[in-house]
């Protein structure tokens, strides 16, 4: 569905994004983490030909960037969202009907579905000067998804939002991912992320450290607690020259282990050990302390 | 295209500052209507005096027509200034930019718009003033001449649009704005500098007219426009020695150049634009 390759964008002393190389298939909904200013957003206005990359290409269903048929496929909610507040939101989204070549007869369904969607039934009428930011947020996702595009990419997409708002965009989100809609998430809420994304990418200064679908990260690495009687020194010696973050405190161990696989393999060395284990928790790390982890410590940048 | 220019049309409409640039030209039209009426009052219109008012009356029109200029060359400027950039400063270009419009497709249609907008504007607004010198000063238009000024003097404000234009796509609102003003400015300087040259059979000073000319015609169609409207009228009255008349009268290539002139520009424009990063 989309492609990037070796995508760059440099500007006069800074490199926004550098030979990011993407491929997203149809119906994953892909979220990109970053930290504030890592280029997540150009990278977005380079997909969809808003800013023209230095080097590299992004394809859409086989063809370039900023396409006009590319486009008909295609809604984009940018993070910076404004409209025209002369108009009201039913005048607006008719106006893009138009722009998209909706069918005459099939306009009032689509732009009563889109504003259902969304949660802004009944408030058509209203100018869009009066709308809250949050009510313009979600006008701007009604106009992403008005023309029901096979793509659609949203840049903060919950930015002004109030969490029962953020449910809303989920709920959209989950219905979009139904019907077969590829995603391409911005954010910077992880939550947000982790609740919708089927695949995952961190971006940091413009390079993408990594990506790949989200139960690779979430597996990736397990943080074990044991309650635990006679540990063995020596073991505690070993994973601690391992690096797994070791900690024990009032017969409470705390490691890390490199995966679930390991977790029984570690227990099976405390009882060989002697040691004599009381209980047991394991869980995924959280996607905040991968992100953590990776947009701080990853040494490549 | 016509989505384009329907939004545009209908932001026109929703403009504040178009609201109060119609309130401030009635009040020009009633202050100049006042004027020619106590002008009229006081000549009187009969006999001897009939002579003396149709020349004053043509200055008069003259100089209506020049206040005239200036009105609808702010209008053009404001219109224009913000077409493209004040979309860029506040995002709504964005959506606009991102949806299957081609960024061509966006310049040409409010291009289109604005120009509709701001011809009709000129062509009431002297249609209003030579309405008044009719009604009180009984001047005498030849009616195809009068419509064929008001015809040229369409392209009065499309050229400052198109220069308004031109610096919105390259520039902010701001700059663009006061840089257009700026050229307006230059070339009505320039066009006082060259009808005194001919007053003085200066050739340089009509030369730098004529340059002025060249980077923006606007003043070269208010002068093409007058000479068009005035007709005879114009030959035996003592104003056209003068920074407003046409002691020097350009030539009509000046017209096929002012089209030419537009149809560049607006090409820059859309080049400059589609280049953009937004």
């Amino acid at each position: 569905m989309l492609e990037t390759e070796k995508l760059s964008k440099k500007y006069e002393h800074t490199a926004a994004c550098t030979d990011i190389c993407l491929s997203i298939k149809e119906g994953q909904v892909f979220g990109l983490l970053g930290p504030n200013g890592a280029g997540k957003s150009t990278l977005v206005k380079m997909i969809i030909g808003l800013v023209r990359p230095s080097s590299g290409k992004a394809l859409i269903m086989g063809r370039a960037a900023g396409d006009i048929e590319v486009r008909y496929k295609t809604g984009y909610l940018p993070e910076m969202f404004r409209f025209y507040d002369w108009l009201n939101a039913w005048e607006l989204l008719s106006f893009y009907a138009r722009v998209y070549q909706i069918p005459a007869d099939k306009e009032k369904l689509a732009i009563q579905e889109a504003l259902e969607l969304v949660g802004l039934k009944g408030r058509e009428k209203g100018m869009i000067k009066t709308y809250s930011k949050g009510m313009q947020q979600r006008l701007g996702l009604a106009r992403a998804i008005l023309h029901q595009p096979a793509l659609v990419l949203l840049d903060e997409p919950t930015s002004a939002l109030d969490p029962l708002g953020r449910r809303d965009v989920r709920d959209v989100i989950k219905r979009l991912q139904q019907r077969g809609t590829t995603i391409f998430l911005n954010s910077h809420l992880l939550g947000e992320v982790e609740m919708t994304c089927s695949h995952l990418g961190f971006i940091k200064r413009g390079h993408l450290i990594d990506a790949g679908p989200i139960a690779d990260f979430m597996t990736k690495e397990q943080e074990i607690t044991v309650e635990v009687d006679n540990l063995n020194h020596d073991l505690f010696t070993r994973w601690n020259i391992e690096g797994r973050a070791v900690n024990m405190n009032d017969k409470l161990l705390q490691l890390k282990a490199v995966n679930r696989e390991e977790v029984p393999v570690i227990i099976n060395e405390i009882i060989g050990a002697g040691g004599r284990i009381y209980r047991v928790e394991s869980r995924s790390r959280g996607l905040e302390e991968v992100f953590i982890d990776l947009i701080e410590n990853d040494g490549a940048v | 295209m016509k989505h384009v220019i329907k939004l545009t049309l209908k932001e026109v409409v929703n403009k504040r500052i178009i609201h109060l640039g119609i309130i401030l030209t009635l009040i020009y039209l009633l202050i100049y209507g006042t004027g020619l009426y106590y002008t009229v009052k006081d000549l009187g219109s009969q006999g001897e005096q009939f002579f003396l008012l149709q020349q004053i009356g043509y200055q008069l029109l003259i100089l209506g027509w020049y206040v005239s200029t200036f009105m609808v060359g702010s209008m053009a400027v404001i219109t224009g200034a913000g077409s493209i950039s004040q979309e860029i400063e506040n995002g709504t270009i964005l959506g606009l930019a991102s949806s299957p419009l081609k960024r061509s497709t966006i310049i040409l249609g409010k291009f289109i718009a604005y120009g509709v907008v701001t011809s009709l504007y000129s062509s009431i607004l002297l249609t209003a003033v030579m309405g008044l010198n009719l009604y009180f000063c009984r001047l005498v238009f030849d009616p195809w001449g009068a419509a064929a000024g008001i015809l040229i003097f369409m392209l009065f404000p499309l050229t400052l649009l198109v220069v308004t234009m031109l610096f919105s796509s390259l520039f902010s609102t701001m700059t663009a704005g006061i840089s257009a003003f700026m050229v307006f400015v230059v070339t009505i300087i320039g066009g006082f500098v060259e009808q005194i040259g001919a007053l003085m059979g200066n050739t340089a000073l009509v030369n730098i007219g004529i340059i002025s000319s060249l980077l923006m015609p606007a003043d070269a169609v208010y002068r093409l426009a007058v000479a068009q409207a005035s007709g005879t009228m114009a030959q035996s009255s003592i104003v056209n020695f003068g920074p407003f008349g046409i002691a020097s009268t350009p030539s009509t290539l000046m017209l096929v150049y002012t089209i030419v002139y537009i149809g560049v520009l607006l090409s820059a424009a859309v080049y400059y634009f589609q280049k953009k990063d937004l």
